[in-house]
């Protein structure tokens, strides 16, 4: 401690005290650190994303089974549908690592070309979700009132169904049963979650100031809304609609293992499993397969959701 | 003042302590390192922080946010929050070294030697257990009660911290109190077991002043009878020069000054105290003087006449219903009635502001001033058309408000803007400085990208922040730059008038001084009219030249500012006035 | 709370019209013949589908048909079942097993799920937090055949630790396994939950006061972290109880059990549409009762809605 400048109550400790003022330099009060590079709030996001191994394999996990999807026929020269009984139940040999089905089928193949309607399915419901609940909840959480207790209601019936009863009802009297019908039932059952969440985060912003700053300038309550409510209400609709995508994905074959999913004359994955489960004790393989690749691919959306929300959660960024 | 304290020594945790030594420090920190761990680097919260605190007095430390005083505080009582440490310096509490002390050693002197009255009153207590509970808790945990007499001694002691009713109080919760009950309830848990240092975190700065004067005066009382120390940490000079003999100021984790209160407040002598003691609004006596005020009423007209000059170019017809000569804003016989959602079948009715009346001179600033639920802010929202009127009228520049249509009332936007409180909720934080600043002009559709780019530019310029800074965004910036974003937005469409609500409440003292400086001189430069919401009569003597005090919807004196200081005729403004914290100060040259 | 109690019960209301609605009209409402339609691709025995018409009110309107089987529900009629046994019987022999199986399953996560979550929160950032959270992740990741089926194989049949299907006793033995793999899934939720409800509160300020009354960390992480964290736990665990016997289908389904889900999946696979609506209807109810307890038991646990 440097000499005290002044000593009028000389009790020890409590001398009086003044810092050279070099040694705390009095900076100009709250001025601009013009040198660091400008960081929106996405773009933070994006950095922090950038760093996270969760984040790196689970959108390369996710990259690849897209390429899958769109381009089989990169991966393997087989068709899904060249069976030849003759192959039952064989194991893995050169140009076929898997082995084949009780019906001789490639396993690998079917493997790849299951990807594409659980990837449709996934990716359609889940813009169908987004869509249709994140209209209903912005509308409900920033216009609130007598709208909002009639689209709140509307959502608790939808809500009050589980999904996977919903679908099973609604695809038992479907008639098609692509991959677009799946989609569509599970939106059905499936937006009044994204509705809540959105409606959830549009109330929070809507108390901000910024909202009312808005307001008084002019702005319609509509672009309001549009321009300011909805874009920061994003994050947690981000975060729950990919966490979804992959619920979706496995919801899909959960129906086609039930035999009211996806039409059994298309290659999925849960159709796949369906059919292998009476060999379960002779030919475990034949399950197993197609059984990792359904969930690989539902891990890697539900792990690229849980490192979107590490990065969007102001307060999980804090940690 | 009357204090609850029982007389006998006979109650538990009642003993005067006789082998007290007082020329010995109670508390002596010397040369405090404490560091957070952030991103894989150190960041040093406080370096070199020395303060003693001696028995029975009550020293406070004084910073603003960021100065290291709560770390230093909680680094004490060894509760450093997340990744911090102690990296070097002593804690030496009644001469023994603490500031490495295990978490046995700590648990035992916590409570019972150094007890803690925190800052949010809201956030402290435990939601889903009685306040009885939770004081109890305070006396088995350090073994000054237990059972029914435990339940008998945190009745006395929410009552001596002046709690009314206090036995059936104990049966309630924590929502069901008030912010006050919450605070006093906090300080009869910090000192139920006679603690020999209290730790008060800036203990009422959430509180209304009248409130926080009440419960200072309390806690002062209480604290001296029964001669526990107490280290104090506010962000208010005015209050630790009128509660603590000695005062540590704190700025950027070091100690800048320190000395006997008075000494430092009358005769500071580092550069930071002097501007410290200069920007207090409650110490400092006079209106922000920068321009001539003849001068400045004078713009303000011409300002008024190039903007009926623009509405009628752009509108046609601009009839005025009454001649309001100098008033820019006249509001007659406003009210506001809320229906509030109750658990019953009708709702309850809540008359938010009842029947006020005031104008606002042209080029003059006209405050408001009231504590929480006053209406003061429900006055705002009308007088900016955001909130309908239950009765009574707004005329602006002497057009009744609630007579606009769509496109008058899209006109009036342009010529009143608010500017709000929170600096952090005030910006769009998905939009970039410079879309925050022209987003007015692209709504009112006022020139094209490039001229639209000049304006921002020279707007920042106005509110003195670099050009670079539209590239922003606001998570970038501080609360006072923010602000200064919130201003020129507010200036991008020449309004006449700003309705600034508590615009400078949440912001640090300096800043604060600074932010109201500006203000002033767009005051002057641009012959703007302000109206002026605040719960800080301090803020009120440095920007306004009349006064409205508020209390529960009612208005209950308008005056001139220099009338209202001087010569308050009600019993609710002198109230107010005594409150301001270290008001009767009297400050050296 | 009494007017909080109303106040639930009566926004049940429409919920129940809506939702019973909804699943009728589902059925009745599309377009095609709704009965061949619930046959899937099986024609109709001869007269079934008369007797079905006749059963469903098809000649009526169709608001009459709804307040008919909403009738049927609210005195549990459900009509007959395809074998010709009232379907009320199918689900008095069913539901006993079902509820025995989801006690385990919520047994299972309640135990687990609270007592990893606890320790994860309280070490946040460490290696244990750090790996239960990509388990957890993995379990919730897999679908839940996917794990039955594993399950099965490797405990049932390689390892023979548990029995690998139930018989016809059904004894808490052979419900273990399938009791596990019902509550895999939500186990992880609940996980997950109570590690990020834990490391909330941990650093609340009404946490740092209560240590700073001089109180031992045991107790301050008992009474003040884990009683506030395990609300949002415990509202949690009574809605799963509703979607636990939805869950019951794949999980019964695969272990053979002859519980609700697995009357369920059997009338699934066979395509008894009518036995499919009435369950699924009174699941949904369970589902609504369920998550109205919930309610009731939040006011319970919070205090702060008890006045609301």
């Amino acid at each position: 401690m440097p000499e005290p400048l002044q000593s009028k109550t000389p009790r020890r400790g409590q001398e009086r005290y003044v810092a050279p003022p070099d040694e705390t330099p009095l900076q100009a009060t709250d001025s601009l650190d013009e040198t660091a590079p400008p960081a929106s709030l996405w773009g933070d996001a994006w950095r922090q994303l950038r760093t996270r191994p969760l984040f790196l394999i689970s959108s390369a996990l996710i990259l690849l089974v897209i390429t899958v999807a769109v381009a089989p026929g990169l991966f393997t020269d087989q068709g899904p549908r060249d069976c030849d009984l003759a192959n039952t139940m064989q194991g893995p040999r050169a140009g076929h690592p898997l082995g084949f089905t009780q019906l001789g089928c490639d396993i690998y193949a079917r493997v790849i070309y299951g990807a594409r309607p659980s990837v449709l399915v996934g990716v359609l419901a889940t813009l169908g979700t987004v869509l249709i609940g994140g209209t209903v909840g912005a509308l409900a959480g920033f216009f609130g009132g007598r709208l909002d207790s009639l689209l709140s209601r509307v959502a608790d019936i939808f809500f009050a169904i589980p999904l996977i009863l919903g679908a099973i009802v609604l695809m038992q009297v479907s008639e098609g049963r692509t991959s677009l019908t799946v989609a569509m039932v599970l939106t059905v059952f499936g937006w009044p979650q994204v509705a809540r969440i959105m409606r959830g985060a549009v109330l929070e912003v809507r108390q901000a100031e910024f909202i009312t700053a808005s307001r008084a300038l002019g702005s319609s309550s509509m672009s309001t809304m549009l321009r300011h409510a909805i874009p920061n209400a994003l994050s947690p609709v981000i975060v729950i609609a990919t966490v979804s995508l992959g619920i979706y994905i496995a919801t899909e074959a959960t129906l086609s293992f039930l035999g009211i999913g996806l039409h059994p004359s298309i290659v999925s994955w849960g159709g796949d499993i369906s059919a292998a489960q009476n060999q379960l004790r002779v030919a475990p393989q034949v399950l197993l397969y197609p059984a990792a690749a359904l969930s690989l691919t539902v891990l890697s959306f539900i792990m690229l959701g849980d490192a979107v929300r590490d990065a969007l959660d102001p307060k999980g960024r804090k940690r | 003042m009357s204090h609850a304290v029982p007389a006998g020594s006979d109650r538990p945790g009642w003993v005067q302590r006789t082998d007290r030594d007082d020329t010995q420090p109670l508390l002596d920190v010397r040369d405090l390192h404490v560091t957070f761990r952030s991103n894989g680097r150190d960041v040093p919260a406080v370096q070199g922080a020395s303060l003693t605190v001696y028995p029975g007095q009550t020293v406070a430390v004084v910073g603003e946010s960021g100065s290291g005083k709560s770390t230093s505080a909680m680094a004490v009582m060894g509760l450093l929050p997340g990744t911090g440490r102690v990296t070097s310096g002593q804690i030496l509490f009644e001469g023994k070294d603490i500031a490495r002390a295990g978490q046995r050693e700590m648990m035992a002197l916590r409570g019972k030697s150094i007890g803690l009255v925190p800052q949010d009153p809201m956030s402290n207590l435990n939601p889903v257990w009685t306040i009885g509970y939770q004081v109890r808790e305070a006396l088995i945990a350090n073994g000054v009660a237990s059972g029914a007499a435990a339940k008998r001694r945190a009745a006395e002691l929410l009552e001596e911290a002046g709690l009314a009713d206090a036995e059936r109080r104990t049966k309630q919760y924590p929502h069901e109190f008030s912010g006050g009950m919450r605070q006093r309830t906090l300080i009869a848990i910090g000192l139920a077991a006679r603690p020999r240092l209290l730790i008060a975190d800036e203990p009422t700065s959430a509180l209304d002043v009248t409130v926080q004067r009440q419960i200072l005066d309390h806690l002062d009382g209480l604290t001296r009878e029964l001669g526990t120390a107490v280290l104090l940490i506010t962000h208010d000079l005015g209050l630790a020069a009128e509660r603590a003999e000695h005062i540590v100021v704190m700025y950027k984790g070091r100690v800048a000054e320190s000395g006997p209160a008075l000494e430092v407040l009358q005769d500071p002598q580092h550069p930071y105290t002097k501007r410290l003691v200069q920007a207090a609004p409650s110490l400092s006596s006079r209106r922000i003087t920068s321009a001539v005020r003849s001068e400045v009423l004078e713009r303000a007209e011409r300002a008024a006449e190039e903007a009926h000059a623009r509405v009628e170019a752009a509108d046609g017809v601009h009839a005025p219903v009454a001649d309001t000569g100098h008033d820019v804003i006249r509001v007659e016989n406003l009210t506001k009635v809320f229906t509030l959602r109750g658990s019953g079948v009708r709702g309850e009715q809540l008359k938010a502001v009842d029947d006020v009346s005031f104008s606002v001179r042209r080029g003059t600033t006209m405050a408001i001033v009231g504590e929480s639920g006053s209406g003061k802010s429900t006055v705002a929202q009308m007088v900016l058309n955001l909130l309908p009127i239950t009765s009574g009228r707004v005329l602006f520049d002497g057009v009744d408000l609630t007579k606009l249509d769509k496109r008058q009332r899209f006109d009036f936007r342009r010529r009143v803007q608010p500017i709000f409180q929170n600096p952090y909720g005030s910006l769009d934080p998905t939009y970039s400085i410079y879309r925050s600043i022209e987003e007015p002009l692209r709504v009112h559709k006022v020139g094209d990208a490039k001229s639209r780019e000049a304006r921002v530019r020279d707007l920042l310029d106005k509110v003195s922040l670099p050009t670079s800074t539209m590239r922003r965004f606001p998570n970038e910036l501080s609360g006072g730059q923010r602000q200064r974003v919130a201003i020129a937005r507010a200036l991008a469409l020449q309004p006449e008038v700003l309705v600034c609500d508590e615009a400078v409440s949440a912001l640090d003292v300096l800043v604060q001084a600074q932010i109201l400086t500006l203000l002033n001189d767009l005051q002057a430069q641009l012959g703007l009219s302000y109206l002026f919401i605040t719960h800080d009569l301090g803020v009120v003597r440095q920007i306004a030249d009349d006064v409205c005090v508020m209390q529960k919807g009612r208005l209950v004196e308008a005056a001139t500012t220099d009338e209202v200081f001087a010569n308050p005729r009600q019993a609710y403004t002198r109230q107010l006035l005594d409150a301001i914290p270290g008001g009767s100060i009297a400050l050296g040259a | 709370m009494v007017w909080y109690v109303g106040r639930r019960l009566l926004q049940m209301v429409p919920v129940f019209f809506g939702a019973t609605l909804l699943i009728y009209a589902m059925v009745f409402l599309l377009p095609g013949d709704p009965i061949r339609a619930l046959f899937g691709e099986r024609p109709p025995p001869p007269g079934v589908l008369e007797q079905i018409r006749a059963e469903y009110n098809l000649d009526k309107p169709f608001i009459v048909q709804y307040l008919l089987y909403v009738k049927g529900i609210l005195t549990l009629d459900f009509g007959t079942a395809f074998t010709g046994r009232p379907v009320v019987e199918l689900m008095a022999n069913a539901f006993p097993v079902t509820i025995r199986l989801a006690l385990i399953a919520l047994a299972v996560e309640a135990v687990f799920g609270i007592g990893f979550g606890l320790i994860a929160g309280l070490r946040r950032g460490g290696f244990f937090d750090a790996t239960v959270l990509i388990v957890s992740l993995i379990v919730i990741a897999i679908p839940i055949f996917v794990i039955g089926f594993v399950a099965q194989f490797v405990i049932g049949l390689k390892l023979e630790l548990l029995p690998a299907t139930v018989g016809q006793e059904e004894s808490w033995r052979q419900l273990l396994l399938p009791g596990i793999v019902l509550g895999a899934t939500s186990f992880a939720y609940v996980l997950r939950l109570t590690r990020n409800s834990v490391a909330d509160n941990l650093s609340a300020d009404h946490v740092r006061t209560a240590t700073a009354k001089g109180l031992s960390r045991p107790r301050v992480v008992s009474v003040h972290v884990l009683r506030n964290s395990l609300i949002p736990v415990v509202t949690f665990l009574g809605t799963d109880l509703g979607a636990l016997m939805a869950g019951a289908i794949v999980t019964e389904g695969i272990f053979n059990v002859n519980g609700v889900g697995g009357t369920l999946y059997q009338a699934v696979i066979r395509g008894q549409g009518t036995t499919v609506v009435s369950f699924v209807t009174v699941l949904v109810m369970v589902y609504l009762l369920a998550s109205l307890l919930v309610d009731l038991l939040y006011a319970v646990l919070d205090p702060r809605i008890r006045y609301a």
